[in-house]
């Protein structure tokens, strides 16, 4: 086995402005001070994962999961930090890069162009595509008549035949049927086997707990716990159920003291 | 002001096993390097002013690290000033063996006690005279209660027995004083402990905690509080670590260590049971020290890389004894626990006396009276009487090691081993199972020692036999000498130290909110 995946510090600031205004006057004076105040969506973030392993993030809303595997996925860049992804790497989402007006099938070719694929490859690998998608008729349909979960499910679709050796799965299976979740979940448990690395992001604890063989729990910016699902989604678990215990004042007090620790100047 | 170590452990004694030698050795170079070592203890024990002088006396432990243990913390600290009338003259009446209205059966060191034939008492004591227990009985000859007394001469412990099934139900602990500062409450069918109580002479109320664990706990956060600079606490020992990941405060910064090895068997992967805690306090981010790469990068595949355990090697240095090193003469020096393969080691000696009649084994470490004779019963059976010796604990294992031709290890696993690593120090090449994490990663085969398959009872007599060969030995010592000298020294041991205490902030992860 070998890690796959490492980071080592890496930190993802973004400026805050509260007008139009302040943020161009950022751009056009560089040398004044500026005013857009800076707030870490992750910060320090330290860990390595091997080949085979399958990664949840879990955390609240806003801790920062999305930049996080935005980050992995190549999508964005750490502001500082190492970043390490050995081989290809590939990223699911709901909004999973689909042009809104190309139509499915245009769309698959569009990304595999982007892969680097031939004119030859694309079309001996279309019709598999479009048999996982499920969506029939519709591939020739634009992207925007498509439901949430018909994105998703031609997302996946495109990112799976790609055989990348890193997938990051952004919520992606949970706007699906419960028919398309199970097929996409079989199709990871092949990844799987084969030593792949998966980052899985989602809200949904029973299928993180079913499908990751360790979890991030990711908690203002912070990784707060990195290791086994077991050992990770107790302490995880009996967090969230304190944390709805709480009243909403309370709840609200702890997201503050969070928030805070991430703003500067 | 010196920034204090708490560096906890089970229990001391006087005969200190490889792991409790590492944390002395850790005492000295943190002493050494700035800081305050103190070495906290959990267990109750009369002796540990005694014990303490001893490994002071002996050069294990620095006179400048103090030895703080939880019994004796409380009863100093709840001690009034002198010891009470009551208890003076309750005393000097126990300690007279002739005891006015009693029928005495002198027995030398014990003696039983009769009123009017009726068997009430049993007191005993040490070799120099100094009353240890008094037991006392009804009428069935059902022990009722014992009385331990402190070497001082005062009642330290008192033991209560349940009638139904004469197990204990209740301990109350003395100050010198007199004052029972600590009450335990047993289960008498399991043996738990159900409650404890502190009792503080100045204050009525009284402290209650479900078990040890908990006071054993509050102890250690008593101890931080008290501190001016926010201290480290090292967590040496399974049933420490407990203890300390328990600490709710943050107000000091936490190292979990591991001197063993954590897995159990590898196919399948069954990790050993005391490092469970370990294993759950390891995703949180705090600082994890194991004696071995391996073992590092085991514990990251299987439970998770953040970059929070380091491997920091014992270091190991010889005493260099003036003793002549005995070619035909193997030695084994562990500790003689289950996981220690000692009769497939005698087994594979008898091959080698049919080869070599001139060849010895002498084995050392502490040993029970049962595995002792277990032993010696196997050497009478294979007629190895003049070859093999069993010696027990020996203090100064240089001697032995730099007295032999090898140094051979039936350990089934291991972290860093302190017999290879002494060894090694002395010159000494070794034969081990090769087994993760220590004999693996310390021998090259051929070079330094041998390794041999575990449980290859005819490997293991081959690789004896082989060296027999004064020259190979000869050369094999050499370079384990050298690699004592290169890996295992003091200056490297500190440095590594040093790279994570002073920077412990960094490696601390914060407090979650909830």
């Amino acid at each position: 086995m070998a890690k796959t995946v490492i980071l080592k510090n890496v930190t993802k600031t973004y400026s805050m402005y509260e007008s139009k205004s302040e943020q161009l006057t950022d751009l056009l004076l560089p040398f004044k001070k500026k005013k857009g105040r800076k707030f870490d969506a992750i910060e320090g973030i330290t860990f390595s994962v091997e080949e085979g392993d399958i990664v949840g993030l879990v955390g609240i809303n806003g801790s920062g999961k999305s930049t996080l595997s935005n980050i992995i996925g190549g999508l964005t860049p750490a502001s500082s930090g190492e970043v390490i992804v050995e081989g290809e790497v590939s990223v699911i989402a709901i909004k999973s890069g689909l042009s809104n007006n190309l139509t499915g099938k245009e769309n698959i070719e569009f990304k595999c162009l982007l892969m680097g694929y031939s004119k030859e490859k694309i079309e001996e690998v279309m019709p598999a595509i479009i048999e996982f998608s499920e969506l029939g008729d519709f591939i020739n349909q634009p992207v925007k008549q498509y439901s949430s979960g018909m994105k998703a499910k031609l997302g996946f679709a495109i990112s799976v035949t790609a055989d990348p050796d890193v997938i990051v799965i952004d919520e992606a299976l949970s706007v699906g049927d419960q028919t398309f979740t199970d097929k996409s979940l079989a199709k990871m448990m092949e990844y799987k086997k084969r030593g792949k690395t998966i980052f899985f992001v989602s809200h949904n604890t029973k299928q993180v707990e079913n499908f990751c063989t360790k979890i991030a729990w990711i908690e203002g910016g912070h990784l707060r716990e990195f290791g086994p699902t077991n050992t990770v989604m107790k302490n995880y678990r009996a967090f969230i159920r304190k944390y709805n215990k709480l009243s909403e004042t309370e709840q609200k007090a702890f997201r503050d003291s969070l928030a805070a620790g991430r703003k500067h100047d | 002001m010196r920034k204090t170590i708490f560096l906890t452990m089970w229990n001391l004694s006087i005969k200190p096993s490889g792991m409790n030698r590492s944390v002395f050795k850790q005492a000295k170079q943190f002493l050494k390097h700035g800081y305050q070592p103190v070495i906290l203890t959990m267990d109750f024990s009369f002796d540990y002013p005694q014990i303490t002088r001893e490994l002071k006396a002996f050069g294990f432990i620095p006179d400048a690290v103090p030895v703080l243990n939880v019994y004796d913390y409380y009863a100093e600290k709840f001690n009034e000033k002198s010891m009470s009338a009551a208890q003076k003259a309750y005393y000097e009446n126990s300690i007279t063996k002739f005891e006015e209205g009693y029928w005495v059966e002198d027995d030398g060191d014990t003696a039983r006690y009769f009123v009017n034939g009726v068997y009430t008492k049993y007191k005993r004591w040490d070799k120099n005279g100094q009353l240890m227990i008094v037991d006392e009985f009804d009428d069935n000859r059902v022990r009722t209660s014992r009385r331990e007394f402190h070497p001082d001469g005062y009642l330290a412990r008192e033991t209560l027995y349940h009638p139904a099934n004469n197990k204990r139900n209740q301990e109350r602990y003395f100050t010198h004083s007199g004052f029972c500062y600590l009450t335990i409450w047993y289960n008498n069918e399991t043996d738990r402990q159900q409650s404890v109580f502190l009792f503080d002479p100045s204050y009525s109320k009284a402290m209650v905690f479900p078990s040890m664990k908990q006071l054993q706990t509050a102890w250690i956060d008593e101890l931080v509080n008290l501190e001016a600079v926010k201290p480290i606490i090292i967590a040496e020992q399974p049933s420490t670590v407990e203890r300390v990941s328990n600490l709710e405060h943050d107000n000091a910064s936490r190292i979990y260590m591991r001197h063993t090895s954590h897995v159990e068997s590898f196919e399948p992967l069954v990790m050993e049971k005391d490092a469970a805690i370990l294993l759950q306090v390891m995703p949180k981010g705090y600082p994890i020290v194991v004696t071995t790469e391996a073992q590092r990068r085991h514990l990251e595949q299987t439970i998770g890389d953040r970059e929070n355990v380091f491997v920091m090697p014992d270091y190991f240095e010889s005493t260099e004894p003036d003793v002549v090193r005995d070619m035909k003469k193997f030695v084994s020096v562990s500790s003689y626990d289950a996981g220690h393969a000692t009769s497939e080691l005698i087994d594979a000696f008898k091959l080698v006396v049919d080869k070599d009649p001139e060849a010895k084994l002498a084995l050392y470490g502490k040993l029970t009276k049962q595995r002792k004779e277990a032993m010696n019963k196997q050497i009478a059976k294979l007629k190895l009487k003049d070859a093999v010796t069993v010696h027990g604990y020996q203090l100064n294992i240089d001697e032995v090691l730099a007295g032999a031709v090898a140094n051979v290890i039936v350990s089934e696993s291991d972290g860093q081993s302190s017999s290879i690593g002494e060894a090694f120090a002395n010159g000494t090449p070794v034969i081990a199972y090769n087994v993760a994490f220590g004999a693996a990663e310390a021998i090259t085969d051929g070079e330094n020692g041998l390794l041999v398959d575990a449980h290859n009872v005819e490997a293991l007599s081959e690789s004896m036999i082989d060296m027999l060969d004064e020259e190979k030995a000869k050369k094999m010592g050499a370079a384990a000498k050298q690699q004592a000298e290169a890996r295992y020294t003091a200056e490297l041991y500190s440095k590594n130290w040093l790279a994570l205490l002073d920077h412990i902030e960094a490696y601390t992860p914060k407090a979650p909110l909830i």
